[in-house]
C-alpha cells in the first residue's frame, strides 16, 4: 500500500469515532437543513409587516385554559394595550390552538416543489372557541412569534430562518473559492523555482498582516451602498475570496515543501509521473486532512465577515435578512432595555453554535492529523 | 540588520501604494461620482456637481488622480472629508489616537492574562488552570467581537450604566477594553499554551532544575523567554484582527475612535477619508510587524545569528 493510502485509511478510521466530531457534525447539519427548509419551518412570510404588530414579545404558549383544564398547546390574540411604550394585551375570551402542518403563504421548496404548507401555524377554525364570536379583523390579526416581532411587526423566527439561507450559501460559497485559489497558490509556491516561491510567501506575508474588514468596507464603498442581494453577495464573495486565501495558501506551501522530499513522492517521480500528476494523485491527497482542518478554520472567519458586514450595513440591505441586519436591531439601548429583549440576541446565538460547531469540528480533525 | 529594516520599509511603502492604486482602479472601475448621492436627493444643480466633482478631483483621468493624490499625501495631505467638509489628517490623528487609547490596554490586558494563566497551567498540568485556559481559547476564539460588544451593551442596559458607559474617557473606555481583550487573550492564550506545555518538559528546563538554580530563575530564564517568542511573532496580525474587530465594537458601544468613523465613511461613501484610513491601519499593522520582528531578535539568540 501507499504511503498515503495508509494515511488516508489510518485518517478514515479515526474519523469514524468521536463526540466532539458528532456535535460538530449534528449542529452543522441541523443548521443546514434548517436553510434547506427555511420557508417550511417559517410561519410567516419574512418580509410581510404589520404595523399592528411592532416589537411583540414572544407569543405566550399555553398549555392550560382559564379554567386550569390541560389542553393542547394555544395562544391567546393579543393586541396593542399601549402603543408608546409598547406594551401587549392578551385577550384571553378566546383560544387559538397550534397546529402542525398549516397551510400558509406560498413558496417553492428548493426552488422548484410549489407548497402553502408549514410546519406550525394556528388552526384556521377553532372549534373550540367559546364565548362571543371575534369581528373578523380580529381574527386576522392573530398570529403567533414564538420569538416575537421586529419594529416593522415583521416575524423574528421567520427571519432568522431566511437568514440562514444567505449566510449558508455565501460562507461555504467563498469559503470554497478562497480555500480553492489557497490550495492552488500554496502548491505552487511550495513546487516552483525559489523567485515565485519568496515571491508568493511574502505577498502570503502582507496580505495576513492587512486589518482586513478596513479593506474590505473601503471596496466595498466604492460600489453604491444599497445593492440588489445577488450582487451584494458577488460582491461580498470576491472581497473574501481576495482577501482570505493567504492562510491557506502558507498551510498548503508549508505541507507541500515537507511531503515532497518524502519517499512515496521519489518513487512516483521515478516511475516517469508528471510533476503535476504528482502533486494532483500524491501529494495534496496527503495534505487532505490539513487543507480540511483549515476549511473548518475559514467557515467561520468568513461567516462571521458576512455578518459584521451586514451589521454594518454593507452587506446583505434590509428588506432581505441576514443575522448582521438583524443583530443591527440589536445594537439599539431603548430596544435592549424592554422586558423580554432576549429574542434580539436569537441570531446571536445561531452565530455562535455555528462557529462553535466548526471549530469542534476543526480541532477533533487537527487532534486525529 | 539595517538593510532589513530598509527592505521592510520600502515594501510598508510599496504595500501602501499599491493598496491606494488598487481601490482607484476600482473606484474607475466603478464610475463613483461623490455627488450622485446629493443629485439623487435632488439636493444639487449640475453646475454645482459639476464644480463640486471637480474640486474633489473626480472629474480626472484615474491615473491623473492617483498622481495627484500622492503628491499631496507626499506633502501630509490626505485630501478633503466628503462628508465632514474637513481635511482628513485632522479627523484622523484624534480618532487613531482613541482607537490606540483603547486597543493598547486591551492588548497588556490579553498579554497579561494569557502569560499568567499559561504560566499557571504549565506549572500543574491537571490543574483547573488547564481546563480553565482550554475553555478559554475555545470561548473566546468562537464569540464573535460583535456578539460581545451586543452582550457589553445589553448588560448596560440592564443594569442602568447608561450615564457611565457614554462618557468618553475611563468609564466609557471601560466596556471596548475589556470586549476587544477577550478574543486577544484567546488568541495568545492558545499558544502560550502549547509553547509553554512543550518547553515546561524539555531537557534544557530539566538541565537548569538539575543545577539547582531557583524555581524563579528556571521559569524566567528557559520557560518565559520561548513562550514571549510567538506572542511577539504573531503581534501583527493580532493588531490587524483588533484594528478590524474595533470597527463594529466601537460603532455598538459608542466610543468615537478610527473605527466608528469607517463605518461613517463607507455610509456616506467618503472616499478620501477611506482612503486615509486605510493608509493609517495598514501602515500601523506593518509597523509593528517590523517592530515585533526586531524585539523577536533581541528575544531569540538563534533569530539574531541567523
Amino acid at each position: 500500500m501507499t504511503e498515503y493510502g495508509r494515511y488516508a485509511k489510518a485518517g478514515a478510521t479515526r474519523l469514524a469515532s468521536g463526540s466532539g466530531l458528532t456535535i460538530g457534525l449534528a449542529l452543522i447539519a441541523g443548521f443546514a437543513l434548517a436553510a434547506l427548509f427555511a420557508d417550511f419551518l417559517a410561519p410567516y412570510d419574512y418580509r410581510q409587516q404589520n404595523r399592528k404588530f411592532p416589537n411583540a414579545p414572544p407569543s405566550a404558549v399555553h398549555w392550560r385554559d382559564e379554567t386550569g383544564q390541560w389542553r393542547s398547546p394555544f395562544v391567546y390574540a393579543s393586541h396593542l394595550s399601549d402603543p408608546l411604550t409598547r406594551s401587549y394585551e392578551e385577550n384571553r375570551r378566546r383560544r387559538y390552538s397550534i397546529a402542525l402542518f398549516t397551510s400558509g403563504y406560498r413558496y417553492r421548496l428548493f426552488g422548484f416543489i410549489p407548497l402553502d404548507r408549514h410546519i406550525f401555524g394556528l388552526r384556521p377554525e377553532d372549534k373550540e372557541e367559546f364565548g362571543e364570536a371575534p369581528k373578523d379583523s380580529d381574527a386576522q390579526q392573530v398570529r403567533i412569534h414564538l420569538l416575537g416581532t421586529d419594529h416593522l411587526g415583521r416575524d423574528r423566527l421567520s427571519r432568522l430562518l431566511i437568514a440562514a439561507r444567505f449566510s449558508l450559501l455565501l460562507a461555504p460559497v467563498s469559503t470554497l473559492l478562497a480555500g480553492a485559489l489557497g490550495v492552488f497558490l500554496g502548491a505552487l509556491a511550495g513546487y516552483s523555482p525559489r523567485w515565485l516561491d519568496s515571491i508568493i510567501s511574502r505577498t502570503v506575508d502582507l496580505v495576513l498582516a492587512m486589518p482586513t474588514l478596513v479593506l474590505v468596507l473601503a471596496v466595498r464603498a466604492v460600489f453604491p451602498i444599497e445593492l440588489p442581494a445577488g450582487s451584494a453577495a458577488l460582491l461580498l464573495i470576491g472581497c473574501l475570496v481576495a482577501l482570505g486565501w493567504a492562510e491557506m495558501a502558507r498551510l498548503v506551501r508549508g505541507v507541500v515543501c515537507d511531503l515532497k522530499q518524502r519517499d512515496f513522492v521519489a518513487a512516483a517521480a521515478s516511475l516517469g509521473l508528471t510533476q503535476a500528476r504528482i502533486l494532483g494523485r500524491h501529494i495534496l491527497p496527503s495534505a487532505a486532512p490539513y487543507i480540511a482542518a483549515q476549511l473548518c478554520l475559514m467557515f467561520p472567519a468568513f461567516l462571521l465577515a458576512e455578518t459584521t458586514l451586514s451589521f454594518l450595513g454593507a452587506g446583505l440591505q434590509e428588506p432581505e435578512a441576514s443575522w448582521g441586519t438583524m443583530l443591527a436591531a440589536a445594537a439599539d439601548l431603548t430596544e435592549l432595555e424592554r422586558e423580554s429583549s432576549w429574542p434580539l440576541l436569537a441570531p446571536a446565538a445561531a452565530v455562535v453554535l455555528l462557529t462553535a460547531a466548526f471549530r469542534l469540528l476543526g480541532r477533533e480533525l487537527e487532534r486525529r492529523i | 540588520m539595517q538593510k532589513l529594516i530598509l527592505t521592510r520599509l520600502a515594501e510598508m511603502l510599496a504595500v501602501c501604494l499599491l493598496t491606494a492604486f488598487l481601490i482607484f482602479v476600482l473606484l474607475a472601475l466603478a464610475g463613483a461620482d461623490p455627488t450622485a448621492q446629493w443629485r439623487l436627493e435632488g439636493r444639487l444643480s449640475d453646475e454645482t456637481a459639476a464644480a463640486l466633482r471637480s474640486i474633489y478631483g473626480a472629474d480626472k483621468p484615474l491615473l491623473k488622480r492617483y498622481l495627484l493624490w500622492l503628491g499631496s499625501l507626499a506633502r501630509g495631505d490626505f485630501g478633503q472629508s466628503i462628508s465632514y467638509g474637513a481635511p482628513v489628517a485632522t479627523l484622523l490623528w484624534p480618532r487613531l489616537a482613541r482607537t490606540l487609547a483603547v486597543a493598547a490596554p486591551a492588548w497588556v490586558l490579553g498579554w497579561t492574562a494569557a502569560l499568567a494563566i499559561g504560566m499557571a497551567a504549565a506549572r500543574r498540568p491537571d490543574s483547573l488552570w488547564n481546563r480553565l485556559g482550554e475553555a478559554l481559547v475555545l470561548a473566546g476564539s468562537s464569540i464573535p467581537r460583535i456578539i460581545l460588544a451586543l452582550a457589553a451593551l445589553a448588560l448596560i442596559a440592564r443594569l442602568q450604566l447608561l450615564e457611565a458607559a457614554t462618557h468618553v474617557g475611563f468609564l466609557g473606555a471601560a466596556a471596548p477594553i475589556l470586549v476587544l481583550s477577550v478574543p486577544l487573550t484567546a488568541f495568545f492564550l492558545a499558544q502560550t499554551l502549547a509553547v509553554i506545555r512543550s518547553t515546561a518538559r524539555a531537557d534544557h528546563v530539566l538541565a537548569a532544575r538539575a543545577r539547582g538554580l531557583a524555581e524563579s530563575t528556571v521559569f524566567r530564564r528557559y520557560i518565559l523567554r520561548p513562550a514571549l517568542a510567538p506572542l511577539l511573532v504573531t503581534a501583527g496580525a493580532a493588531l490587524a484582527a483588533t484594528l478590524s474587530g474595533s470597527v463594529p465594537v466601537e460603532r455598538i458601544l459608542g466610543w468615537p475612535g478610527l473605527g466608528d468613523m469607517t463605518v461613517t465613511a463607507v455610509r456616506n461613501r467618503d472616499m478620501p477619508l477611506l482612503l486615509g484610513i486605510t493608509m493609517i491601519a495598514t501602515l500601523a499593522v506593518l509597523a509593528l510587524n517590523l517592530a515585533a520582528d526586531l524585539l523577536q531578535r533581541l528575544n531569540d539568540p538563534r533569530v539574531r545569528h541567523d
